[in-house]
């Protein structure tokens, strides 16, 4: 502590006043006769302990406010640790918050650069001995330190050089690492400086990283002496230098979802955009829509209105005409407080058709012979070409060699595949292929089970019984089925419930019984009338086989024929191979990870920034099997095209890189919370982020204590009044004033009584 | 001295105020002459009192022929004879009796007073009063007379009274209610400021022996409000006994202790059927007195 005008503390003997005063009034005492003694000698001996607490208290009340008033007027200021320890070294660390939320335009400016100027202001600000590093929380790595060292010139090169990124700040790791960088230096005065908007994401586990780790009773007492140690270890103070003043408004694309039963060109594709407005008042806003790749494209939606503090999706439709790898952008056009979170990208893979196979026993020079006719004829584009299924006709010898990249196989009319036939189709169901089996004469149910148990029931949804056929045998007395149930629910059939005659004119002469499914197996999705499963479904992890227990002629059913042979089988094509669309989308920072399980040799991987070169990596041994590629330096948003010619099949996948939806959220860590998080640990916050002078002076000087001692003499005085008033004697209550003595006490107690 | 009475404590305006009163005793005195009071003394006035049996010697004027002819026996008539009034008295001349705060009036001329205008009264009214004056010790003793001489002597020694030393009002009592031997109207004037057990004690003395008993328990006025500001070193009257106080910070605890004083006295004086009149210098005695005479005199 110092004093401004020190000579003032003499006045503290002023303190003395109220002892003199006493013993010159003890000396100024009347001498007065009185008639007797008596009286006074036994009051005074009853008052006497109390008079005495009283007039020592009220003593030390005078002296007390004498004492500080004379405090006060030598200017007192609590000095830094710096001025206790004379001319120590200080160590300090700049944590410098360069998250997306930085960009934010806040009181004028952006809020990175008030922060980058603040940490210019500090490294000025330091002396010749003093060390300091600086730890930018995201972004390429610039070479962060492993310790404070003496060269303020690096940190002005690092801060020239830094940028905002597109990245979400963990400022409690920052923190964490801060500390431990001030662990190593021996400077008596270490202070960990905090240049952030202090978001609430980016501190929530502070206070879990603050604590120090409990210890036991018996830990404790071993403990005592590393306790000293540890405070030594403790930083001095954490300055906090609050960008987050008054932001500009700002709404943010946070978010966007696609919807498409399947990416494929020529079927719309739906894509909603969320916004985020932060500010507390309504925005209005336009939205654009690029498209870049094949084909390129553009839409822009009507104005937006985004609620304060609230979200607004808005959705664009769009049909991809060709196939092949799209870059997409959604945008915000208008200006608002920051640029960086108005984009967010997305790619899309969209297939040329969906390739599926059709596998017969053999094939026949009349096509209508062939089990398969009525199936082509539904699956091949009509005259308007608009089908986005591709089928390709196989025979079942083809199974054993062809390769099985379709989404969705029909086996029609199949004997019992051979066992290597049946393997490869169980490997592909296993990878995620879809099987649609339908019955015919060559169908023998017992082949069937044996071939489903060798592949471990992976390849029919349930157990095969008999043959049922009508008007024959226990079936003599009827002429056919007809179809009464169709779950109308499952994606293949939605609409084809309704009417009821669109499934109820089927008829249905012939078809193999199965063995009821229990209720983990298959769903049946259409049964006849006697009940018997018509259509079952049973899905895999990510495969799946469909049965059909009436042909696709028209010697068993007339089924083919019916006008919902075509639209179930086009939409069970889509159902089924819709099931594997997927994206690939990470926030900016995170690494990007893409496992190569079938892969056993290390592969050549080409990635492709959004901006800048090409560049080839290879693969490394992934601990849990096959091959795996990882790539760190996403802090640019985009998209990240990655290629391979030597994996199988060629790798050709596409990643979007975006801003962190959570960097939009504007909620702000409260300042006494994170004061509370440092436990002991004094925090103090800047009053000016633009200009620390008066931060600087607080740490250097210290704070002048002139306020707390005029607030301490203005209490111990309103204390001295009221003590003065509650020991002063009370005066006869007037009402008695006319009652003799001996008969107060009486009137007393006739008020009372009254 | 008092223009217009010749006495010092006996002024014209006082004796103005109450020279329509009388003192009338509640019980029976034992007076020598024919007064206001009724006598234990059975004789031939004009109040009838009982008949007695005759008996040889007796004047035959006063045999009642009335019950001779009823009964055929002799009655003597006997009649209740009204006598004077002896009062005495006690007037406490101690050194606290001498306090006046602020040069009024002391506790001691206010005594003289009352003394002088009631020996005024007492004498009109032909009851024989004496004077008693006392400290530690009997200082003066004047038997109770009726006649102008021995008013005018009483007067005299009133005017010579000087405040004594130190107080026994206990013993001092104690022994006068021993050398009282005829039944009388005690009258004691004093401060009390003596163990009040002992005091009660005293006059419950005077009682047995078959006194009326009124007390007039004389305070100045700083005594009961007690109004010193600031430090103050006071010594004791009789004592010379120095005391310290901060008379502001004991003054509740002082007033309370008067209070209690006065209070023991007014309840034991009452148990014991002895008028108590409590006064301070600053009431006017005449007005006093009056107000308490006219009380007592209610049937």
């Amino acid at each position: 502590m110092i004093f401004g005008a020190v000579g003032f503390l003499f006045a503290a003997l002023a303190a003395g006043i109220p002892v003199v005063l006493h013993m010159i009034n003890r000396q100024k005492a009347r001498d007065l006769p009185f008639s007797t003694l008596r009286f006074l000698r036994i009051s005074v001996n009853k008052t006497r302990r109390r008079r005495r607490i009283q007039d020592a208290l009220l003593m030390i009340v005078r002296m007390a406010v004498l004492m500080l008033i004379a405090f006060g007027l030598a200017q007192p200021t609590v000095t830094s640790l710096r001025d206790l320890f004379g001319d120590a070294r200080s160590a300090v660390v700049i944590v410098l918050d360069n998250s997306a939320s930085m960009d934010l335009t806040d009181a004028g400016r952006p809020r990175f650069e008030t922060a980058a100027d603040a940490a210019r202001q500090i490294v000025d600000h330091l002396e010749d001995d003093d060390e300091v590093a600086l730890l930018v929380t995201n972004g390429p790595d610039l070479g962060q330190p492993d310790k404070p060292d003496r060269n303020p010139e690096d940190v002005h090169l690092v801060l020239d050089q830094i940028r905002v990124s597109a990245e979400r700040a963990d400022l409690t790791e920052a923190m964490v690492r801060a500390k431990t960088l001030l662990e190593k230096s021996n400077a008596a005065n270490k202070q960990i400086w905090l240049l952030s908007d202090l978001q609430e994401h980016s501190l929530a586990s502070l206070q879990a990283a603050m604590q120090k780790p409990k210890k036991s009773q018996d830990e404790n007492a071993d403990a005592e002496g590393e306790e000293q140690e540890d405070t030594e270890k403790e930083p001095s103070a954490v300055i906090v230098v609050d960008c987050h003043r008054q932001p500009k408004a700002n709404v943010a694309v946070t978010g966007v979802t696609l919807k498409s039963q399947i990416p494929v060109a020529g079927l719309p594709i739906t894509c909603t955009v969320e916004l985020t407005n932060a500010s507390t008042v309504p925005r209005k806003c336009h939205l654009e829509l690029l498209i870049d790749g094949p084909e390129s494209h553009k839409q822009s939606s009507p104005v937006i209105l985004v609620p304060p503090s609230g979200r607004e999706t808005y959705s664009f439709q769009h049909a991809f005409g060709r196939a092949g790898h799209y870059r997409c952008e959604a945008r915000l056009v208008d200006e608002d407080g920051s640029i960086l979170d108005n984009r967010r990208f997305f790619a899309i893979e969209i297939d040329p058709g969906i390739r599926v196979a059709l596998v017969k026993q053999r094939r026949h020079e009349v096509a209508r012979l062939d089990d398969t006719f009525y199936i082509e004829q539904s699956l091949l584009p009509g005259d308007d070409g608009e089908s986005v299924l591709v089928p390709t006709v196989l025979t079942a010898a083809d199974l054993e060699t062809e390769p099985l990249g379709y989404k969705v196989i029909f086996c029609v009319n199949l004997k019992p595949l051979s066992a290597p036939s049946a393997e490869r189709l169980r490997q592909y169901v296993q990878d995620g292929g879809n099987v649609v089996w339908i019955c015919g004469d060559n169908v023998d149910p017992a082949g069937y089970n044996q071939m489903n148990e060798t592949a471990g029931g992976s390849l029919l949804p349930a157990k095969l019984l008999q043959l049922h056929q009508a008007g024959k045998g226990e079936n003599a007395g009827i002429d056919a089925w007809e179809v009464d149930y169709i779950d109308g629910a499952h994606p293949a059939l939605t609409g084809l419930d309704d009417p009821e005659s669109l499934y109820r004119s089927i008829l249905v002469q012939q078809y193999v019984a199965v063995q009821q499914p229990g209720d983990n197996a298959a769903g049946v999705l259409a049964r006849l009338d006697n009940d018997a499963p018509l259509l079952l479904q049973r899905k895999f992890t990510t495969g799946s086989t469909t049965l059909l227990t009436t042909s696709a002629g028209d010697r068993w059913t007339n089924l083919a024929r019916r006008p919902i042979f075509a639209p179930l089988l086009v939409k069970l094509a889509h159902d089924l191979a819709g099931t594997k669309m997927s994206r690939r989308d990470l926030p900016a920072g995170d690494p990007l990870v893409l496992a190569l399980a079938g892969e056993t040799a290390e592969r050549k991987i080409r990635i492709k920034p959004p901006q800048g070169q090409e560049l080839d990596f290879s693969t490394v041994a992934d601990p849990a099997g096959g091959q795996i590629f990882a790539y760190a330096d996403t802090h640019q948003t985009g998209i990240y095209r990655l290629s391979s010619q030597q994996t199988t099949p060629s790798l050709n996948v596409a990643y979007s890189i975006n801003v962190d939806p959570q960097e939009a959220d504007q909620r702000k860590t409260d300042r006494e919370e994170l004061q509370a998080w440092f436990g002991d640990i004094p925090v103090v916050f800047a009053e000016d982020p633009d200009d620390l002078t008066s931060t600087f002076k607080l740490l250097d000087e210290g704070e002048s204590l002139w306020v707390l001692f005029l607030s301490l003499v203005l209490v111990a005085l309103v204390f001295e009044t009221f003590l003065s008033n509650w020991f002063s004697p009370k005066q006869v209550d007037e009402d008695e004033m006319d009652v003799p003595p001996g008969m107060r006490r009486l009137a007393r107690k006739g008020r009372g009584a009254a | 001295m008092s223009q217009g009475t010749g006495y010092r404590y006996l002024e014209p305006s006082a004796l103005a105020r109450v020279k329509n009163l009388s003192v009338v005793a509640r019980g029976v005195v034992e007076g020598a002459a024919t007064g206001l009071h009724a006598s234990p003394y059975k004789g031939f006035s004009v109040e009838f009192a009982e008949h007695r049996e005759y008996t040889a010697g007796d004047d035959p004027r006063h045999i009642d022929y009335r019950m001779l002819a009823r009964t055929d026996r002799l009655y003597i008539k006997q009649y209740e004879e009204e006598t004077n009034m002896r009062v005495q008295v006690l007037l406490d001349i101690s050194g606290s009796m001498g306090y006046s705060h602020e040069g009024e009036i002391s506790k001691l001329q206010y005594g003289s007073y009352l003394t002088a205008i009631l020996s005024y009264l007492m004498t009109r009214q032909q009851d024989s009063v004496g004077l008693t004056t006392f400290d530690e010790e009997i200082r003066l003793d004047m038997p109770a007379r009726n006649s102008p001489r021995h008013f005018n002597e009483m007067m005299r020694q009133l005017e010579a009274i000087e405040p004594g030393r130190m107080t026994d009002v206990a013993e001092t009592l104690h022994k006068l209610a021993n050398r009282f031997k005829k039944r009388c109207l005690i009258v004691l004037i004093s401060d009390l400021y003596d163990e009040p057990e002992d005091v009660i004690r005293a006059l419950h003395h005077f009682r047995h022996r078959r006194h009326e008993v009124i007390v007039f328990h004389v305070f100045d006025k700083a005594e009961i409000d007690f109004p010193f500001r600031d430090v103050v070193a006071f010594h004791d009257m009789e004592t010379d006994e120095r005391l310290q106080v901060d008379a502001p910070a004991v003054r509740d605890a002082y007033m309370q202790q008067v209070e209690a004083f006065i209070e023991g006295y007014r309840r034991a004086c009452a148990e014991a059927q002895i008028d108590y009149v409590m006064t301070d210098t600053s009431t006017p005695y005449d007005f006093m007195l009056s107000r308490y005479i006219a009380k007592r005199n209610k049937p």
